[in-house]
């Protein structure tokens, strides 16, 4: 095990703009970290450079409290999983897995146990014979993993190795790099664009945009409380809503169109805010509740959930998320009521604005 | 599941046939202007050629006499023949693995990520812009031994007067020497090809794994470009059998026939002596020769060829 430390790291590619912009971050031996971020941030870019395979422009790494910043890969003691998992086409499964371990002085019969070891964790026995070209994609996937494994390298990076399988091989072999990371207890460090991803698998993760570290911390903390609009609107599916809105003592105007009344949870500093509130927290309004009215604009009934889109105002669209299956229909007028407490104040340049009792809002939303 | 399929009503037979009817005529069509371009250039005179190679012709090469075998067998009989066979095979063996080898080299220094290596890249191809004519020319300038720029460097380590072109024991490496320069544009850009097309994850995975350079290009850079390189070397057998312009610029195939190698001996022996039934006889042999290598090395070259 080895803690992975990034110190106001930096990375241009052209010498100009910075694809990588000043990020510290400490991931813990042992840990489940996820970066995650939409499609050109740079997460392979700071994974690659964590392997090695990049040069740091400026800032440091440092692995096991050791700096590595010119250090060759292959000294870094970590092992990395590649998106196309790049096996070796012309080689089989099993040479595919023990491939380079002779540089790390084993002898044939520890890489033959190794790799009979790492195949009967991953299901791989019967193909150790075959090539990747006759492998389904799954199976290859989990050649990678095996490789990764066979190294006993206290490090693993894994760069969007789920994103050429099907959703349904995706969520089953999600569980399973979980629990191999536990069993053998490596420091993971894992890169995806998918949000699900993310929440599901990490001990912590870091939300990317631009080359920016934008939150870092454990899932449901960055969902509970998002520290930026970016990160509210990312992670969470169906994302925040979020809309534009006036404080007008204690209430809050919506593109002069609607009003909603709050007795104590406004920000007192600031005359325009962005407002968010998560879809799970608008319900339908219980007698005694103090709800608006709103037209619905779209349903879709998933079974087990239903989402119901209605109009905020004329220009904005929220969604409201209800368990269960709901009979609304388009055109309705529905009663809807939002808990105080559940609103999340934005500044008008998209940062979170220090809520007056925030803590009592974490442990209430934490409860369910 | 085993029910024996109905037998198809005569009908919709005949349409059927009628449908292949069309589809196939409609795919001559497609062939045909190929066809008759191959058929003019290429099959006719290969019929002709193995037809006069059974006759004695006259001066104009119309055959005047049947002979049968008797031009092959003259022709394995004739010293000269043989020399010449000699020198082919010689010239190939020459030529072939050594201009591979040294593209393989440059494709493999060019494939670097390195600043300016585009300027590398367009000089290692560069030859393949250059027709055989004018780089034999070059070349004759070159081995010139009183003018020539290679007596005069090796004139200032003290080796003087080497005739190139014109001592027997050295005239066919010079062609060689020539050739291997001439073909290596060719190749180096098809091998170049073959390195870019390889996945760069496979060797970041390999740098991960921290094995040497000489083991990756052993296990993985090798085995990928075998397809290029089987090509490549296919392509270079033949063509160095055919080899023709620089030996009728250099040599003229002299001296005392050390660079007379068989497509040279075809042509003297067809338009110089005009002993069109001999020559004949000799294309139909280097056809078959040719067709033999090539055939072995498909058979037993790509065994060791991993296609992906
Ligand atoms: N080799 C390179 N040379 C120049 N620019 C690069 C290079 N690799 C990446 N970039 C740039 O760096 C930025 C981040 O790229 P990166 O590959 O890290 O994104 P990513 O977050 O992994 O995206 P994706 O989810 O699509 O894989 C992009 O804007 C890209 O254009
Ligand atoms: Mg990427």
């Amino acid at each position: 095990m080895a803690k992975v430390e990034l110190v106001h790291v930096c990375k241009s590619y052209n010498g100009k703009e910075d694809v990588i912009q000043d990020l510290s971050v400490s991931i813990e031996p042992g840990e489940f970290f996820v970066l995650v971020g939409p499609s050109g941030c740079g997460k392979s870019t700071i994974l690659r450079m964590i392997a090695g395979l990049e040069a740091i422009t400026s800032g440091e790494l440092l692995i096991g409290g050791i700096k590595v910043n010119g250090m060759p890969p292959s000294e870094r003691n970590l092992s990395m999983v590649f998106q196309n998992y790049a096996l070796y086409p012309h080689l089989t499964v099993e040479q595919n897995i023990t491939f380079g371990l002779h540089t790390k002085k084993i002898s044939k019969q520890e890489q033959k146990k190794r790799c009979l070891e790492a195949a009967e964790m991953l299901g791989l026995t019967d193909f150790l014979k075959l090539k990747p070209r006759q492998l389904s994609g799954g199976q290859r996937q989990r050649v990678a993993l095996a490789r990764a494994i066979v190294t006993h390298a206290p490090i693993c990076l894994m760069d969007e190795p789920l994103s050429n399988l099907d959703a349904k091989l995706r969520s089953k072999m999600r569980s399973e790099i979980r629990q191999l990371q536990r069993r053998l207890g490596i420091t993971m460090i894992y890169v995806t664009h998918d949000q699900v991803e993310a929440m599901t698998m990490a001990d912590r993760m870091m939300v990317l945009n631009e080359g920016r570290p934008q939150q870092i911390g454990a899932p449901l903390e960055i969902y509970n409380h998002p520290s930026n609009i970016f990160v509210a609107s990312f992670i969470g599916a169906p994302p925040m809503n979020l809309a534009k809105a006036k404080v007008l003592e204690s209430s809050l105007l919506f593109n002069s169109e609607r009003v909603m009344r709050l007795h104590h949870h406004l920000p007192s500093s600031q005359q325009q805010v962005i407002v968010g509130v998560r879809p799970e927290h608008i319900r339908l309004a219980d007698t005694g509740d103090e709800y608006f009215i709103a037209e619905v604009v779209n349903v879709e009934v998933l079974g087990t959930e239903t989402l119901i889109t209605f109009e905020l105002t004329k220009t904005e669209h929220w969604i409201a998320r209800w368990s269960g299956q709901w009979n609304v229909h388009v055109g309705e007028q529905v009663p809807l009521f939002i808990d105080e407490t559940a609103f999340i104040f934005f500044h008008e340049d998209g940062q979170r604005l220090n809520h007056p009792v925030s803590s009592y809002v974490a442990s209430g939303e934490e409860r369910k | 599941m085993n029910t024996p399929l109905p037998v198809q009503p005569p009908a919709s037979v005949q349409i059927r046939r009628k449908r292949t009817m069309r589809t196939t005529l409609e795919g001559i069509t497609y062939l045909l202007p190929s066809l008759i371009l191959f058929s003019i250039f290429l099959f006719y005179p290969m019929l002709r050629t193995m037809y006069l190679s059974v006759y004695l012709t006259d001066y104009q090469g119309n055959p005047v006499q049947f002979v049968g075998i008797e031009n092959f067998v003259y022709l394995l009989k004739d010293v000269n023949f043989l020399q010449s066979v000699k020198a082919t095979l010689l010239f190939v063996c020459y030529t072939v693995p050594t201009s591979v080898f040294l593209a393989l080299c440059l494709a493999l220094m060019a494939n670097e990520k390195l600043k300016g290596i585009g300027l590398f890249r367009t000089c290692f191809s560069s030859t393949m812009g250059m027709s055989v004519a004018a780089s034999s020319v070059i070349w004759m300038f070159m081995y010139n031994p009183s003018i020539g720029v290679i007596n005069k460097v090796l004139s200032l380590f003290g080796i003087s007067d080497v005739q190139w072109l014109l001592d027997p024991k050295i005239a066919l490496v010079s062609v060689a020497i020539s050739t291997i320069w001439m073909n290596t544009g060719f190749t180096f850009l098809i091998l170049l090809g073959g390195l870019q097309n390889i996945d760069p994850s496979l060797y970041e995975s390999a740098r991960i794994a921290g094995v040497s350079y000489l083991y990756q290009l052993r296990k993985v850079t090798l085995p990928l470009l075998s397809p290029t390189l089987f090509f490549v070397t296919t392509v270079s057998l033949i063509h160095s059998f055919q080899t023709f312009g620089q030996i009728d610029i250099l040599t003229k195939g002299g001296p005392m026939d050390a660079t007379n190698v068989i497509v040279y001996s075809i042509y003297k022996d067809a338009f110089i002596n005009y002993n069109f039934g001999s020559a004949s006889a000799q294309a139909v042999i280097l056809f078959f020769a040719i067709l033999v290598v090539t055939f072995l090395q498909f058979k037993f070259g790509e065994r060791k060829v991993h296609y992906q």
